[in-house]
Parts: structure tokens; sequence; C-alpha cells
């Protein structure tokens, strides 16, 4: 993993600067990006004591996770909803997403090393579906020639039992190391209102399982891995009664992904030019079945229900990804970065006629010009190809088409303890085959996708201030501060809505006609006080509010209507060195929020806090055989239930959005062998 | 300290993998059904205008219009179509092999075997008998073109539908052609899309459109009180199709056995061990009832006891009366217990 620390005072007060490594060969220090790059460590994610990735980026600011019974989880980043958040782990695109969102609370974080969030569209880099951001979660790699075994058991009172193990064994070759990893995650479900069957969080049971082989060369390092995830989600109805028997219906839902990636970064010299290289090619498959049981809930026999109601969704994206990053030897400043990213997707459910896919191949450059130590200026740009949008460039041939150029130009402006940053970015969502092919026509539904789509297109601009300062070294006492605030604006237009069309048919079909314009401003405040002394506590504070307001048109003639949302967040931790205790409080209040459903009614959801507590320390820590443990709650407020809209469209639960499962202490167990 | 740091791992893990698992959920008590016998009338109309789905689980009844529809088609795996024959003792169909839409005419109509479905509900009793061929697991449509009569009522121009089955795919729609007769060539050519939750889909071809006729998912009816065409003798033994107002049974959840000369009281579970059941869609039929030519009026068949097995009870039941209390016809009064 490529880190790299600032050398500032912070470095000295062991603040890491994490470096980010989405948009660069190298890893760019977070500090010094020109985008606005956000990272959630390892360690982090290991305090919070969440066990997957919805946990973690619940508690961050700018992002709105929400919940569906049947669909999982939703995410919202900068105002726009998921189909415009991009998903990826180690920089290829996930695939399976269901009413356009990624379910990420099937990302277990035992793999984890950091998960970077870059806001505002990153299209020029990641194509399609990256006009809010992307959220990049990045896996973990072992130390080459180092044998580590890790085991951990997390148990709560919300009825998960959770168990993981991971081991990196060196090979006979050198600098090579095969890594094996295996999980089962077992939540039993939770039910508010006993007297019903059906539950308002689902149980679920999750295995995943991989394995990587790692190994270093002289110029080039190679990762190789190939990961599976099952789930089995079961949904039951609520019994009913009659004068003979009590029945109920069974939905479960098993979803399987599987991904294999190959990747490979280096370093070489061409004349006196240095390039860093990154290539990047991934398959990523997701299946989706659900089968319907009728159950005789006095017999306990049950009845497959009529094949129609089994729906069975198939997705695979394959990714070719490849970065150059050219700069002249000695001369760090001006760097060129060349690259290319090739996506081919399809889509087979009972919902499109036959198999579908799309291709997207995309060239892209990308300068840094520093003319001076304060100043970096960063265009870029990205070339477009379609199969299914834009203009032929063939006439033989329609599946060969150019869109549009996609700009972007990013500023960073830095003196003494303060950095401005400013930019523009054009980004695009192309139409996704559920959009284009999807044809659900029966007795009560006639909604067909339109291949006539045309994408998606934002324009966004962003500006930050950021101002860190270490107050002077007296008494050995440190205190650090770090400021950050910014504001974005986003314009979406030609945005892809499902309308009536024809009221006597009730014929609804995708078209291009809505408009979204997004805006907001965030404050966040970080400080870390402590002594010079290793046996001495430190403290880190963080402080943040956002303010995000969401506008929409849903067509020309219609009126925009507008809902702010309003985000606070407060983490306190204080930690001790020597025996590698620490304590953390993480707080995070929600603010009334409104927001629109697919069909143009809105929905609401009231204010409340989310609060949990979390100590982890080391016992039996003698050797090199450590067990960790970490003790806490979550949700200390059991916030758990909100009445009122929901918003999880034809599948939220008449009025009642759930929130979390309650609240729950957790114990969590690592047994370290290295 | 390794040792017992594995020994206590082992444990963890073996502890979190048997103790963390779905649990099997606990049967529910049985619910008490001692209600004595139920009596309900079903108001059909004195037009009998309406169709009464029942449900004798929950006692839901629902009501609709009947004659609303033209043309059934299957919603089960197995293709299959059906006609209205209750509209009139006219409404019946034709079957043209191999023709095309342009040769018929109103000549060959004349020579045509004129057919309606049999209300048992037999697959091989319809009047669209092989209209579609399995080939290799895949149902395709055979070479037919139908005419439909609509009935009398109907101008020629609008009362002979010409109709060709073009595609079936399970679990999904039929595809039809249809034209009035003296369209040479299909006018219209709707793709029907197959409910799971129903028995049938139904089209109207008068309003080109799909119509609700089943107000009620499968799973929730037993029977239905309603108007069919059955071939019923005359005096004089001639068969004659016949427009008659009976009780049809959901096939697809309830099986039922005729017992005659017995009293409802005698007829208890033993009975129902010893009686064999039928899926026959007209087993309840309609001759529950005998016109009395001297008292000018409908009565009961005496002694005739229906013993109706649905997927989770068995009941007993009889016809009470054909009248309300103000002495009108069409209000069928039935009377059941739940046996088990």
């Amino acid at each position: 993993m490529l880190f790299s620390q600032s050398k500032d005072t912070l470095y000295d007060l062991q603040v890491l600067d994490p470096a980010s490594v989405s948009c660069s060969v190298k890893g760019v220090a977070v500090s010094g990006a020109t985008e606005q790059v956000k990272v959630i460590s390892a360690q982090t994610i290991k305090e919070m004591g969440a066990q997957n990735a919805a946990e973690v980026l619940q508690n961050q600011s700018g992002i709105l996770i929400s919940q569906d019974a049947q669909l999982g989880t939703g995410i919202s980043l900068q105002g726009l909803s998921g189909q415009s958040v991009k998903i990826l782990v180690n920089g290829a695109p996930v695939a399976g997403r269901l009413n356009g969102n990624i379910d990420i609370s099937q990302i277990p974080t035992n793999q984890i090393e950091q998960i970077e969030i870059i806001e505002g569209p990153m299209s020029v880099l990641f194509g399609s579906d990256a006009m809010g951001g992307i959220i990049n979660i990045i896996t973990k790699q072992p130390i080459l020639n180092r044998t580590k075994t890790n085991a951990r058991l997390f148990l709560d009172g919300t009825r998960n039992t959770n168990l993981d193990v991971d081991f990196a064994i060196p090979l006979k070759r050198q600098h090579s190391t095969l890594q094996l990893f295996a999980g089962r995650h077992f939540f039993g479900g939770m039910d508010f209102d006993t007297l019903t069957r059906n539950y308002d969080w689902k149980p679920k049971t999750k295995y995943f399982g991989g394995l990587g082989f790692h190994v270093r060369g002289d110029k080039f390092r190679h990762d190789v891995r190939a990961n599976h995830f099952y789930e089995n989600m079961l949904d039951r109805s609520n019994a009913e009664f009659n004068l003979i028997t009590v029945t109920g219906y069974n939905n479960r839902f098993f979803t399987q992904r599987s991904d294999a990636a190959v990747q490979s970064n280096g370093r070489f010299s061409v004349g006196n030019k240095s390039i860093n290289a990154k290539f990047n090619n991934s398959w990523n498959g997701y299946h989706r079945l659900n089968t319907l049981v009728k159950r005789n809930l006095i017999t306990g026999e049950e009845t497959p229900s009529f094949i129609g109601e089994r729906d069975t969704t198939r997705n695979q994206l394959f990714n070719a990804r490849g970065f150059f990053e050219i700069e002249k030897k000695r001369v760090l400043k001006n760097t060129i970065m060349l690259g290319y990213d090739a996506n081919h997707e399809i889509l087979s459910t009972g919902k499109i006629r036959e198999p579908k896919s799309i291709t997207d191949v995309g060239i892209f450059a990308q300068g840094k010009w520093q003319p001076n130590h304060r100043l970096l200026i960063q265009p870029s740009l990205r070339g477009n190809f379609n199969s299914r949008f834009g203009e032929p460039i063939l006439t033989r041939t329609q599946n060969l088409r150019f869109t549009p150029i996609i700009p972007a130009l990013q500023t960073r402006y830095k003196i003494g303890n303060s950095m401005w940053r400013l930019s523009y970015a054009k980004g695009y969502r192309a139409p996704s085959l559920k959009e284009l092919y999807f044809l659900f026509v029966d007795i009560n539904h006639n909604v067909r996708g339109n291949e006539q789509l045309e994408a998606e297109v934002a324009h966004n601009a962003m500006a930050s201030y950021k101002y860190r300062h270490t107050y002077p070294n007296i008494n050995y006492r440190i205190l650090a501060v770090e400021l950050n605030t910014r504001g974005f604006y986003n314009h979406v237009s030609q945005q892809i809505q499902l309308a009536m069309l024809d009221q006597s048919t009730q014929l609804y079909q995708y078209i291009n006609i809505g408009k979204i314009n997004s805006s907001g401003a965030n404050l966040d405040i970080d400080l870390t006080y402590k002594t010079n002394s290793r046996s001495a506590w430190t403290t880190t504070a963080t402080l943040g509010a956002d303010w995000i307001n969401t506008r929409s048109q849903l067509s020309d003639s219609s009126d925009w209507q507008g809902f702010n949302t309003i985000q606070g967040k407060f983490n306190l931790k204080l930690s001790h060195q020597k025996t590698k205790t620490s304590a953390q409080l993480f707080c995070r209040y929600s603010g009334n929020t409104r927001g629109f459903l697919a069909n143009g009614n809105t929905y609401q959801i009231a204010p409340y806090t989310l609060v949990d507590f979390t100590l982890n320390t080391a016992i039996a820590d003698k050797s090199n055989h450590p067990i960790m443990l970490q003790v806490g709650c979550k949700n200390l407020l059991n916030v758990t239930q909100l009445q009122g809209q929901a918003g999880g469209g034809i599948h939220g639960g008449n009025g009642v959005l759930n929130i979390s499962p309650g609240r729950a202490l957790f114990l969590s167990l690592t047994f370290q062998f290295q | 300290m390794i040792r017992c740091k594995n020994i206590a791992l082992l444990g963890l893990i073996a502890t979190a993998f048997f103790t963390a698992c779905e649990k099997p959920e606990p049967l529910y008590p049985q619910p008490k059904t001692s209600l004595g016998v139920q009596s309900q009338i079903f108001a059909m109309g004195e037009n009998y205008a309406n169709q009464l789905w029942f449900d004798f689980a929950t006692q839901k009844t629902e009501s609709n219009a009947f004659g609303l529809w033209h043309l059934g088609l299957s919603c089960a795996d197995v293709p299959r179509l059906s006609i209205n024959g209750g509209i009139g003792p006219n409404f019946s169909v034709a079957r043209f092999a191999g023709s095309s839409f342009g040769s018929i005419t109103i000549d060959s109509l004349k020579k045509a075997k004129w057919q309606f479905d049999n209300p048992n509900g037999n697959a091989d009793s319809s009047a669209f008998t092989n209209a579609f061929v399995n080939n290799a697991g895949k149902w395709t449509p055979n070479n037919f073109t139908y005419v439909i009569d609509l009935g009398e009522k109907n101008k020629d121009s609008v009362r002979y539908v010409k109709l060709k089955i073009n595609q079936f795919e399970t679990g999904k729609s039929y595809q039809i052609s249809y034209g009035f007769l003296f369209d040479a060539l299909p006018t219209h050519n709707p793709t029907i899309p197959i409910n799971p939750n129903k028995n049938f889909v139904y089209y109207h071809f008068n309003s080109h459109s799909v119509v609700e006729n089943e107000p009620m998912d499968w799973p929730n009816w037993d029977i239905v009180f309603t108007t069919y065409k059955e071939t019923v003798p005359d005096a004089n033994g001639v068969l004659y199709p016949y427009v008659i107002r009976g009780v049809l049974i959901n096939p697809k959840k309830v099986s039922v056995a005729q017992l005659n000369n017995i009293s409802f009281d005698a007829v208890n579970l033993t009975t129902a061990q010893s009686v064999s059941f039928s899926k026959k869609q007209d087993e309840i039929g309609y001759d529950w009832k005998q016109y009395d030519q001297t008292a000018e009026r409908y009565t009961m068949v005496p002694n005739r006891v229906y013993l109706i097995k649905t997927t989770d009870a068995i009941i007993k039941m009889k016809f009470v009366d054909f009248y309300n209390d103000q002495g009108v016809k069409g209000y069928p009064k039935m009377a059941w217990e739940i046996l088990k």
C-alpha cells in the first residue's frame, strides 16, 4: 500500500496524512490532492466496530445512507442519488445495481485497508455513474515475505455473530505472498413488533472468501485476486389468519458476487522520462435470485409459488484500465497522466427480453502544471466511445458512437498553512441497461425502457479552503488544528426519469426529462491535543456540519422543488499509545431530510441522532501474538424507526423508516499471529 | 500462551458457527373452527347480472358484473384459451385449418363446426382443443385460424372475429392477431401479459383491451356463482346449448364430491374419507336446483350435499334456496359447515 505522510509538524504528532490512490498511480497525499478526497483508514473502521461498508459511511458527513428492506442500502453524495455515485473496489467498478444502488452493506470491512471518497464528478477518469463522486474501497495488501494470521469474532446484542479469518503466507519465491481470507456473518433479524411475523430488519447469512497472490519484481508489483460473496436473506410476510388455517409467505433473496482482478503497478524509464504505470483488469459478476414459497404455518408445509414470481438478475462487468504518469526525471513539478478505461457490461433479468450489453471505452489525459510552489493547475479531458448512445462514427455500424468530450479543471493554491481549491468538472451518466431495455408488462404494470435515451450530463463547481496549524510546543504539550470548509454546486440535465406517457394504457417509460440542482456547504474542524510522551493520552476531536440543498424539476413545464438537509457530527477519541488503548465516541446528527421518490412524490425523514461508543485495548500483549479486545455500544440513544413518509419507494415500509436495529452492546476479539 | 490462545480461538469459532443459525419458525396453533353451520345469500340478481366469488376460509365474497370479456387466456404454464359462452347461445368458435385471414368469408362460416367450451374445464373439451403443440418443452401455436361468433346481438360487420394465435411465452404473455370478418388482414395485434395471481386473463374484442374478471387472486377464492353455457337435454333428450346459472369451482385449489340421498347432518369427516373428489370445474354445476313446473319456481334437489376439499379444509355444503326474502330469483342461499 502506498502511503505518504506530510512532513509538517502534524507528522510529528502522528496525525497521518493518508494517501489516495484512486486518481494517481503513485498515490497522492490527501492534503496535497487537487480533488476533494476523504480517506477512512482501516484503523478508523476498526475503531468504529463497523462490520460492513454501509456502517462506515453512515458516520461520514456529506453522505446520506438509506435502507430498503429488499434492495439493501442506498447512498447519496452531494445530494445526488446512488445511480450517480460510482462504487469501486481497488479501482474496478462493482456490478449489481438495484434501483440504481449498489448495496454496500454487502461489502464486509475485514479486508478493507481504506475507503476513499472523492466528491464531485469524476467522469474524466472513471466514466459513467461518477457524477456525484466515487467511493473507492481499497483492500488490504499483505506485507510481502511476512506470515500473518488474524481471526476475529464479533458478537452484538442485535443478533450479529460474525467470524473472519485471514492468512498471509510467504511463498518460496522471494517477494511473493499468498493471501487467503474467509468469513461468515450472521444476522438473526430484528422485529420491533414481535406480534408480527414480518421482520423489520431481515435475517441474513453471509459467506465470503477470497485469495490473492502478490508478487514484486524489479520494476513492477503484481496483485492477483479472486473473491466470492454469498448472501441469503429471508423476507417473511405477516401471518394471514382465517377460519381454517394460518399462512405466510417466505421470500428468499440469494445474492452472489464474484470478482477477479489482475493489477500491476510499477515504474520504468524511457529516455529522460520516468513513467509510473498501473494496469487493472477485472471481472465483476453479480447474481440475484429470489424464491417465494407459501408456508402453512400450522403444519410447516411449504409450497413453491408460481414461476413468474421468481426473478433472476445477472450482471457482469468487465473493466480494463491503465494509467501512465509521465514525469521528467528530477523535475517533479509537472507531470502528465494518460490513460484508458474500457467497460463492458452485460445484464439479464426476467424483466428484459434477452441479455443486453453496453460497451463504454474512454481515453483520458490529465496534466499537472505547477507554475510556482504555491499554485497547481490540473486540467483533464476524456474522449468517450459508447455502443448505445452518442453520435455514430461509422455509417456501417451503429455500435460505435462518440460522446461529447468530458473536461475538468482543478486548481490548488497553497500559502503558509492555508490552501484553496477551486474546480470545475463535467460528468455524465450513461443510461443503464435497465433504463434502455426494461420490459415489465403484466395486468398491473406497463413499464418499458427506452432505447432512444441519452446520457445525463452534470456540471459541477467546487471551492474549498483548508487551514492547518500546530500551536507551539510548550511544556511538551501540542495542539494541532485543522479547519476544512467547502462549497459545491451541481447542475444535472437530461435526467432520466420514469414518466407516465399514456394514461389510457398506464404506460410508464424512461425519458430524458428532469433537471437537478444541488448545492451545499461543509465545515469540518479537527483538533488534536497530546503531550510528547508515549505514556500520555492523546485527545482528538472532530466537529463537522453539512448543509445540502437539492432542487429538482421533473419537466420543463413543472415547478422546481427544493429541500434542505442539515447534518452534523462530533467524534471524540482518547488514545494511549503505550497500552494500545483507545476510547471513541461517534455522534451523528441528521436534520429534517426531504427528498424525491422516483414517481416525483416527496418523502420526509424526521431529525435523529446516532451515538456510538467503543473501547479498544490489547490483552495478552506480551508477545507477537496479541489479542485485541473491543467492547462498545452502538446506537446509545436507541433510534430504531422514524414515522413519516418513507423514502424506500415501492418497497418502503408503510410510512415507517428503518434507521437502525437498535441499541446494541458488542464485543469483538481479534487474535493475531505473526 | 499460544496454545491456550489457539484453544480459546477454536472454541469461539465453534460457538459462533453452531449457535448463529437461522432458527426454525415455531408452528402456529390450529384456529378453532367449531363455528357450526353458516349460511349466506349470493345476490346474482334477477337477471343474473353479477358473479360472486367466495372463499370459505375467510368467508370473503367479491362481486363483479358478468359478461365483460370475450376471450380468456390461461395463466398456467400450459397454454389454453377459453370463450365466455355464457354471453349467449350463439357465442361459439369455429376453427379453420391453416386458412389465411382473408379467405374466410361469411359463406365458409355456414359450413363450419361451431363449438363452445365444456364447463368441466378439461383441456380436451375446450373449443380451442389442440390450439398449441408442445415441441421439446416449448409450446407453439398450431397453424389454425379461428372465428368467434360474438352473438346475434351484434351487426354482421362486428359479429364475427377472426383470430390467430401467434406466440405463447410461458409465464409471460400471449400474442394474438385479430380482426373482424371483412378485414383482409388482422387489424389488432395485442400482446396480452399473463398474471400469475389469476387463473386467466381476459380480453374484450370490442374495447380491444384486457379486462378484469377475477376480482380475487386465485389462492383466495374457492367457488364462483356465475353464468355459463352447457349442453342440456330438452324434454325429448335432444341436446341443446343452453345458458345456465350455477357454481364453478377453482380447480387449482378445490375438489368436490357430490353426495345424494343423504341428510346434511349425517355427513361428517368419516363420510369424506369414503368418497372420491373431482376437480371438474362444474362438479357443483347448476343441477342442485330444479324447476317445479307446478309451483313455477326453482326448488332445491332434496338430500344433496357437496363435500368441498380445499388445500386446508373439508367443508360440507348444501343449497337452501334460490330466492330472496322478497321472492325474487337469482339469490341462491348456501349453507355449509367446516368439518376440518
